[in-house]
């Protein structure tokens, strides 16, 4: 008797689990997985992030940072150099705050993640408050502290003719002119097609033509990647792919499947007695763990995800997620040395107020 | 030869070290291995992203932790 009960619970959870993965997590992981190996290789990061080293005026440096963020998944120790040279040579202080927020914060993939494991209503959530506090953030920090602020601007559209005339395109012949347009834009279309299939993959709308959707676009996706792309590229892009799996994918079913085994020892969930509910406390809990922790690049989607097993309420959790990736104590030491102990306080406490605020906001509409 | 690892001391610049350490070791040639912690020397050599890895006081690597290949591939092509 005891044995078929045992029985029917592990192959009850082996189906949940197959379920889970095959109907939500697959479709959009392996590509999303793909993306972030892609992004990590073939991005070229360094046109990005010149343009922001440079002095540009604040109306181009605050949706610069944001942008740049976007695309940089990286961790918030990796980005201080870039951090530090914005603001001592390039925009100020207040767009290098934005970056230094924005570029382990908001970048597509961590929501990507964040919609495939735990909901798009959160990844949306997470996306559009992390830009927004960052820039806020970062104007409330330049203009408490104007002393520092420099005059040399440089405007960023120079570069950019630079950049145009360099490529010396213009006295080709019509049809070589748009082969190079296009292997120029290589990188565009390739990013293009990765997102397609992730899109196609996912998304209900597609469920008629879904099998003849990925097989053209895999197809066209291996036909760009022979025909624009070194060797050398595509073994980084492979290899980095194969890094992020292997970091991600056995967190993720480790925390689901430790959030079970608590769940099922425990007769009442021991995290939701504190964070089961959208509280005060239970906001600042979150974002307190998450400020002072450092995680490697994107593994608060899978932390979280156990949070959420664990019967962690959705406001604490969107907290939480908010919190996370932005610094860690590590970073924050680092970051207090470039722009001192005050203002380094004050941009903590700012992150620790508005993510609280939001997860407690988030929690209630939901309710 | 000299290696340098530039990195303000967080968890992937201490990776990037261990790499660097363990290629050395098994190469088992006379490598001089250091460290840059200040982040206004990393800024001097130019990198934008930590951490990085500088050969003879030049970046080769920058923005991630390196495979253990590539070390030993840097590493072969100054001898």
């Amino acid at each position: 008797m005891i044995q078929d009960i045992i029985l029917k619970a592990i192959n009850g959870g082996i189906y949940a689990l197959l379920d889970y993965l095959g109907a939500h997590v697959l479709t959009c992981l392996v590509p999303a997985f793909f993306i972030a190996g892609a992004m990590a290789t073939i991005l070229p990061k360094e046109k990005i992030l010149k343009y922001l080293g440079k002095n540009s005026p604040k109306y181009i440096a605050y949706p610069l940072s944001v942008v740049a963020g976007l695309l940089l998944a990286v961790c918030s120790c990796t980005i201080l150099p870039l951090f530090a040279g914005i603001k001592k040579k390039g925009a100020g202080i207040g767009p290098a705050i934005a970056f230094l927020y924005t570029a382990p914060a908001t970048n597509l993939l961590a929501i990507i993640y964040t919609g495939a494991i735990i909901g798009w209503d959160l990844a949306i959530s997470r996306i559009l408050l992390s830009i927004s506090f960052a820039v806020i953030i970062g104007i409330i920090i330049s203009s408490f502290f104007k002393e520092e602020e420099e005059e040399s601007k440089e405007l960023v559209s120079k570069l950019i003719e630079e950049q145009r005339r360099m490529d010396g395109i213009d006295g080709l012949p019509l049809h070589k002119r748009i082969i190079k347009r296009l292997e120029y834009n290589r990188i565009l279309i390739f990013f293009g097609i990765l997102f397609l299939i992730l899109i196609v993959g996912a998304w209900k709308v597609f469920e008629g033509i879904r099998v003849y959707g990925l097989v053209v676009l895999v197809a066209s996706l291996l036909i760009v990647v022979k025909y624009w792309f070194k060797k050398e590229e595509i073994k980084n892009w492979l290899v980095e792919t194969y890094k992020f799996f292997k970091t991600i994918f056995p967190l993720l079913l480790v925390g689901v499947f430790i959030a079970g085994v608590l769940t099922a020892l425990l007769p009442e969930k021991i995290l939701a007695n504190y964070v089961g509910s959208n509280t005060v406390f239970a906001n600042l809990a979150g974002v307190l763990f998450g400020v002072f922790m450092y995680f490697p690049t994107l593994v608060e989607v899978p932390m979280a995800r156990m949070f959420l097993n664990l019967g962690m309420a959705r406001g604490p959790l969107l907290a939480y997620l908010l919190a996370d990736p932005v610094t860690s104590l590590p970073s924050l030491l680092v970051v207090r040395k470039i722009m001192g102990t005050k203002r380094t306080l004050v941009y903590s406490i700012l992150i620790i107020i508005f993510c609280t605020i939001s997860g407690l906001i988030y929690g209630f509409i939901i309710s | 030869m000299k290696i340098e690892i530039l990195g303000t001391g967080c968890p992937k610049c201490i990776a990037a070290e261990e790499v660097v350490k363990k290629v050395v070791k098994n190469l088992g040639m006379e490598v001089e291995v250091g460290h840059v912690y200040d982040l206004e020397k990393i800024i001097e050599y130019g990198v934008m992203m930590t951490p990085a890895i500088a050969i003879n006081g030049k970046i080769k690597i920058e923005g991630k932790v390196p495979s253990e290949e590539e070390i030993e591939k840097l590493v072969k092509m100054h001898l």
